[in-house]
């Protein structure tokens, strides 16, 4: 297939994984969680090098999603035990994590190239020939296959368990007087941006997931506020649109692809928020920020 | 008359600093009670004690005689308005949904059943005609109604509601009343954390007097008396006062032999 | 590995020059970052450290320099543009704060990322040093980056401790502020400034990712021993010191070391300490306290013990008692019994007397105290709240260890000088010459 349409597909699969997910994050006011598993991913990277001594690709993404649930978990932990804010919290876990990583790295494997930096930026243009060989026959891009299965992951939890999603990320203490584990189900939303961000991060880098996350929501929102369905449809349009608007640029400008579609998810967003505020300007805000 | 809801022995502390001290209690079924007392009495924290929000240091609570795990369903808890997200993506109709999914396990969707139980409850509380709106757009009385209706369509038989009345215009709070009353006749009980001394006769048929320990309880005309008033809003504020700090400071709690 | 000996490196100027210049950058971003720790804004030293990226790429693509006067400023008033982004998202549209943080982060970086992209495919020399910027090395600071690094961060300090009193007024209760005519918008804007300036600077010794630790990390830290602002500030910034000085260090005498991660290892060993032994936040001080604590109350309930048999015997001159004795009266756990009993023969309570053991003076005066606090607690439970009557006793024999004199002569006060308890049995009086 022509490397251009699978750039195309890697692009909506990730697209369609982050709105799905990203929209369950942004809703419950923890956007910054995208970022910060993004740089603690690489702990678990290197933690999975270490253990199995080998530059595996299996291990290594195991290592990323452990790393990726394990930062979500814990930072819960963390906010409920000190009483602090959850963005704290998160800065606390995500940085002595990165720390710890970037540590062990220069001890320990300056010699094998753990590709930080490819974490980091990511180049989806090269996810088209980055395919997995089982055998003998080429099953295609391994991004494919990857996201795919992070996709998969997102339709069914978020089809399967809708009611109590919407209910418990809502009123989260009237479902748990109810007798619904509320904690649960928001550890199952922070446990799905994690297999969807660590799936996304070595095709389409951490920039773009984060991006991704959070950006085409909040566009959406700016439309749809009654409701989270449509929020989600309204989100993925707009993801999908913006990739293509991105691919585009990118191509005409020579840069990066990742880069250029997050820049323009940031771009249109922009614009579109100053045209909302400049059509409807906000009411006075109730509480002072 | 049995009770509803027997409460023994309840000790709640924030930070060290006690919120409830030694309240006992029991609340007669088919009846309506009000808890009242000043601010910070911990009115809102023995509402979440009963339902499970917050781990009291000690403490029993049985509704009709039985756990609340097994009488999950059978209970509505109505949260302060505050606590809410407004800007929630969610209409109306779909949060007083909510109320069905404790009958739901969590794969399952809402049928005919489910769907005529929720109008009715809408009915009652009188917000059909705004189910579709999303939340935010709803004034402070159409908010608690909502509210209610989620409650109701629970269909439960005890229901705690957190000063369901603040901050809400004078006709909503009286139909509310007639609402709650209707629903005392056809077997409830509710229990409602109330801001205001003034309406508990007309309204309550029993009445609570808190202030950190249970100053009073019975029927609302026998027990608002001069006295207790006094002594659950002014009085001996000082002596408490002292007692919490001292606690504070030392850091002791009970332990046991 | 070992490059130089640790005396010869602090005969460095140029090391000594640069201790300096992170001990400044330390100071001043802790106290920053309490502040966005207070404003409840943790993140914005991540989301700033973001946004200089896109300076840096434009200032490097125009002027192809790496000159620190040229990059720096740049980076700070891409950073400043971010945040006034930032700024307006969150009150003009009314975007939830974690999200336009989020936003913003994601976004300039993109934008850094591409022009970067466009930058590495240009042949222009000295385009390596991102991995210096993503993960920090004071060893590759030179006079001039340390000269400009040490003035900027004094000047923050210097106008932190100018306007704290007002800011501190800002932060506690905007509409306080506002009433007595302090504009909030300009300090919090001051604030944004500062915390960008810090960051954009700090980046270059601890990287774009562990740049908010600093921030964070000597806030929440400093919060495990006090709540009052001048001690917080402090604390952070002793903190932040300790782990930066110390991070530079290793970093210079292993010569593969970040500075970055070192700094965020030792700030989260403070942390670990800090919520282990402070007393404010549990963790093994408070066991121990609560432990001691414990103790206490045990050996006063003996030691009441004792002044219950007292007044239960007809004989009042067999004043002596057993441990079995004792444990008749009220059972307790042997190990319980045991160590309260060995407290209150420290404390001089109880002495031994004939075949066991008696109520010293002292320890009679200690038990008719916390006797009287018992009953007045139990007089006044029983005549203002309703408790059901075993829990009035109960309740008062918590109470009896916390009550102090001044509470039980309040309650006196309250009670009308009572002389009888609920149950009938006479309530002491308050002797002068009392110890606590």
């Amino acid at each position: 297939m022509d490397s251009i349409y699978l750039l195309y597909i890697i692009a909506l699969l990730a697209s369609l994984s982050c709105a799905l997910s990203g929209t369950l994050l942004t809703v419950q006011k923890k956007a910054m969680l995208g970022d910060a598993i993004s740089h603690s991913a690489l702990l678990g990277l290197v933690l999975a090098y270490l253990i199995s001594g080998e530059r595996s690709i299996p291990y290594m993404f195991l290592g990323a999603l452990v790393a990726g649930i394990g930062t979500a978990y814990v930072t819960e932990k963390l906010k409920n035990t000190l009483h602090i804010q959850y963005d704290a919290a998160l800065g606390v876990i995500f940085t002595a994590s990165f720390a710890v990583a970037v540590i062990l790295i220069s001890q320990y494997a300056r010699q094998v190239d753990l590709d930080a930096q490819h974490l980091l930026f990511g180049e989806i243009a090269l996810a088209p020939f980055d395919t997995i060989l089982f055998g003998n026959s080429d099953l295609g891009p391994r991004a494919i296959w990857t996201l795919s299965l992070a996709l998969l992951c997102n339709i069914v939890v978020i089809t399967l368990c809708w009611n109590r999603l919407k209910a418990t990320l809502f009123s989260t203490n009237s479902m748990q007087a109810i007798g619904i584990k509320a904690q649960y189900w928001q550890q199952l939303c922070s446990i799905l941006v994690a297999i969807t961000a660590v799936s996304a991060f070595e095709s389409v880098g951490a920039i773009l997931v984060v991006a991704l996350l959070v950006i085409p929501t909040n566009t959406a929102k700016l439309f749809v506020k009654h409701s989270l369905l449509q929020t989600i449809i309204i989100s993925l349009v707009i993801s999908l649109i913006t990739s293509i608007q991105g691919i585009l640029i990118s191509f005409w400008l020579d840069t990066a692809v990742a880069a250029t579609i997050a820049t323009s998810l940031f771009v249109n967003f922009l614009i579109l928020s100053l045209i909302q505020n400049w059509i409807y300007p906000s009411k006075a805000n109730i509480q002072t920020s | 008359m049995s009770a509803a809801i027997t409460v023994n022995n309840l000790n709640v502390r924030y930070n060290y600093a006690p919120v409830l001290s030694d309240i006992s209690l029991s609340i007669p079924e088919q009846n309506m009670a009000a808890i009242i007392g000043p601010n910070g009495a911990g009115k809102s924290s023995l509402l979440k004690s009963l339902v499970g929000l917050i781990k009291p240091d000690s403490g029993e609570f049985s509704f009709f005689g039985a756990n609340i795990e097994k009488q999950r369903m059978n209970i509505a808890y109505v949260a302060q308005r505050q606590e809410v997200d407004w800007d929630f993506p969610i209409t109306v109709r779909e949060v007083v949904e909510m109320g069905r999914f404790g009958h739901l396990s969590w794969w399952q969707r809402l049928d005919k059943k489910d769907s005529r139980i929720v109008d009715n409850a809408m009915q009652m509380a009188g917000v059909t005609n705004l189910q579709n709106r999303q939340i935010s757009e709803l004034s402070g009385g159409q908010q608690q109604r909502m509210f209610v209706a989620r409650a109701l369509a629970q269909q439960a038989n005890i229901y705690l509601l957190d000063e369901p009345f603040a901050g809400i215009d004078v006709s909503t709070e009286k139909a509310l009343v007639e609402l709650f009353k209707k629903l005392v006749k056809q077997g409830a009980t509710i229990v409602a954390v109330h801001h205001d001394v003034s309406t508990v006769k007309d309204y309550f048929d029993y009445a609570l007097l808190l202030n950190q320990y249970l100053i009073a309880q019975g029927k609302s005309t026998d027990v608002l008396t001069d006295e207790n008033l006094k002594k659950t809003y002014t009085a001996q504020e000082s002596v408490q006062d002292s007692y919490n700090m001292a606690i504070k400071q030392k850091q002791k709690w009970p332990i046991h032999d | 590995m070992v490059e130089l000996s640790l005396i010869a490196l602090f005969q460095e100027p140029n090391f000594l020059w640069v201790i300096l210049g992170v001990c400044m950058l330390a100071i001043a971003t802790s106290c920053v970052g309490t502040f966005a720790w207070l404003n409840k804004q943790s993140l914005i030293g991540d989301a700033m450290a973001h946004c200089a990226l896109p300076g840096v790429a434009i200032a490097f693509l125009f002027s192809q320099s790496r000159h620190p006067l040229i990059l720096l400023p740049a980076a700070i008033i891409a950073a400043l543009t971010g945040n006034a982004i930032l700024n307006w998202l969150v009150r003009r549209t009314k975007l939830s704060p974690d999200s336009a943080l989020a936003i913003v982060l994601s976004g300039y970086f993109a934008i850094g990322a591409m022009i970067l992209s466009l930058i590495q495919k240009m042949p222009i020399a000295g385009k390596a040093g991102i991995n210096q910027m993503l993960f920090g090395q004071a060893a590759a600071l030179d006079s001039l980056d340390v000269n400009v690094l040490t003035i900027t961060a004094c000047v923050v300090i210097f106008i932190v401790m100018m306007v704290l009193p007002r800011l501190r007024m800002v932060i506690f209760d905007s509409q306080f502020a506002q009433t007595t005519g302090t504009s909030v918008a300009v300090y919090k804007q001051l604030m944004g400034v500062l915390i960008v300036v810090c960051v954009v600077i700090g980046i270059q010794i601890v990287g774009v990712v562990l740049m908010s630790s600093l921030l964070i990390f000597p806030a929440i830290n400093a919060r495990q021993w006090s709540n009052h602002l001048h001690r917080l500030l402090v604390i952070s910034a002793i903190t932040a010191l300790l782990a930066s000085v110390l991070g530079v260090l290793i970093s210079y005498y292993f010569s593969n070391m970040p500075t970055g991660p070192w700094i965020v290892v030792f700030l989260t060993i403070f942390l670990l300490f800090s919520l282990l032994f402070s007393p404010r936040s549990g963790g093994l001080v408070k066991r121990i306290i609560d432990y001691r604590q414990q103790t206490i109350i045990h050996s006063e309930n003996i030691t009441r013990i004792w002044y219950l048999l007292h007044h239960k015997t007809d004989n009042k001159n067999t004043a002596e008692f057993t441990k079995t004795d004792a444990l008749k009266v009220r059972s307790m756990k042997s190990q319980t019994f045991n160590r309260g009993f060995k407290y209150a023969l420290k404390k001089g309570w109880l002495e031994p007397w004939g075949y066991g053991y008696r109520l010293s003076t002292l320890g009679f005066s200690k038990a008719e105290k916390i006797t009287r606090h018992h009953r007045l607690w139990e007089k006044y439970l029983s005549e203002n709240k309703q408790l059901p009557a075993q829990q009035v006793h109960n309740a008062a024999e918590y109470a009896e260890h916390i009550i102090d004199d001044n509470i039980a002569d309040k309650l006196d006060e309250i009670l009308g000088h009572p002389s009888l308890d609920p149950h009938g049995q006479f309530i002491p009086i308050k002797k002068d010459s009392s110890q606590d």
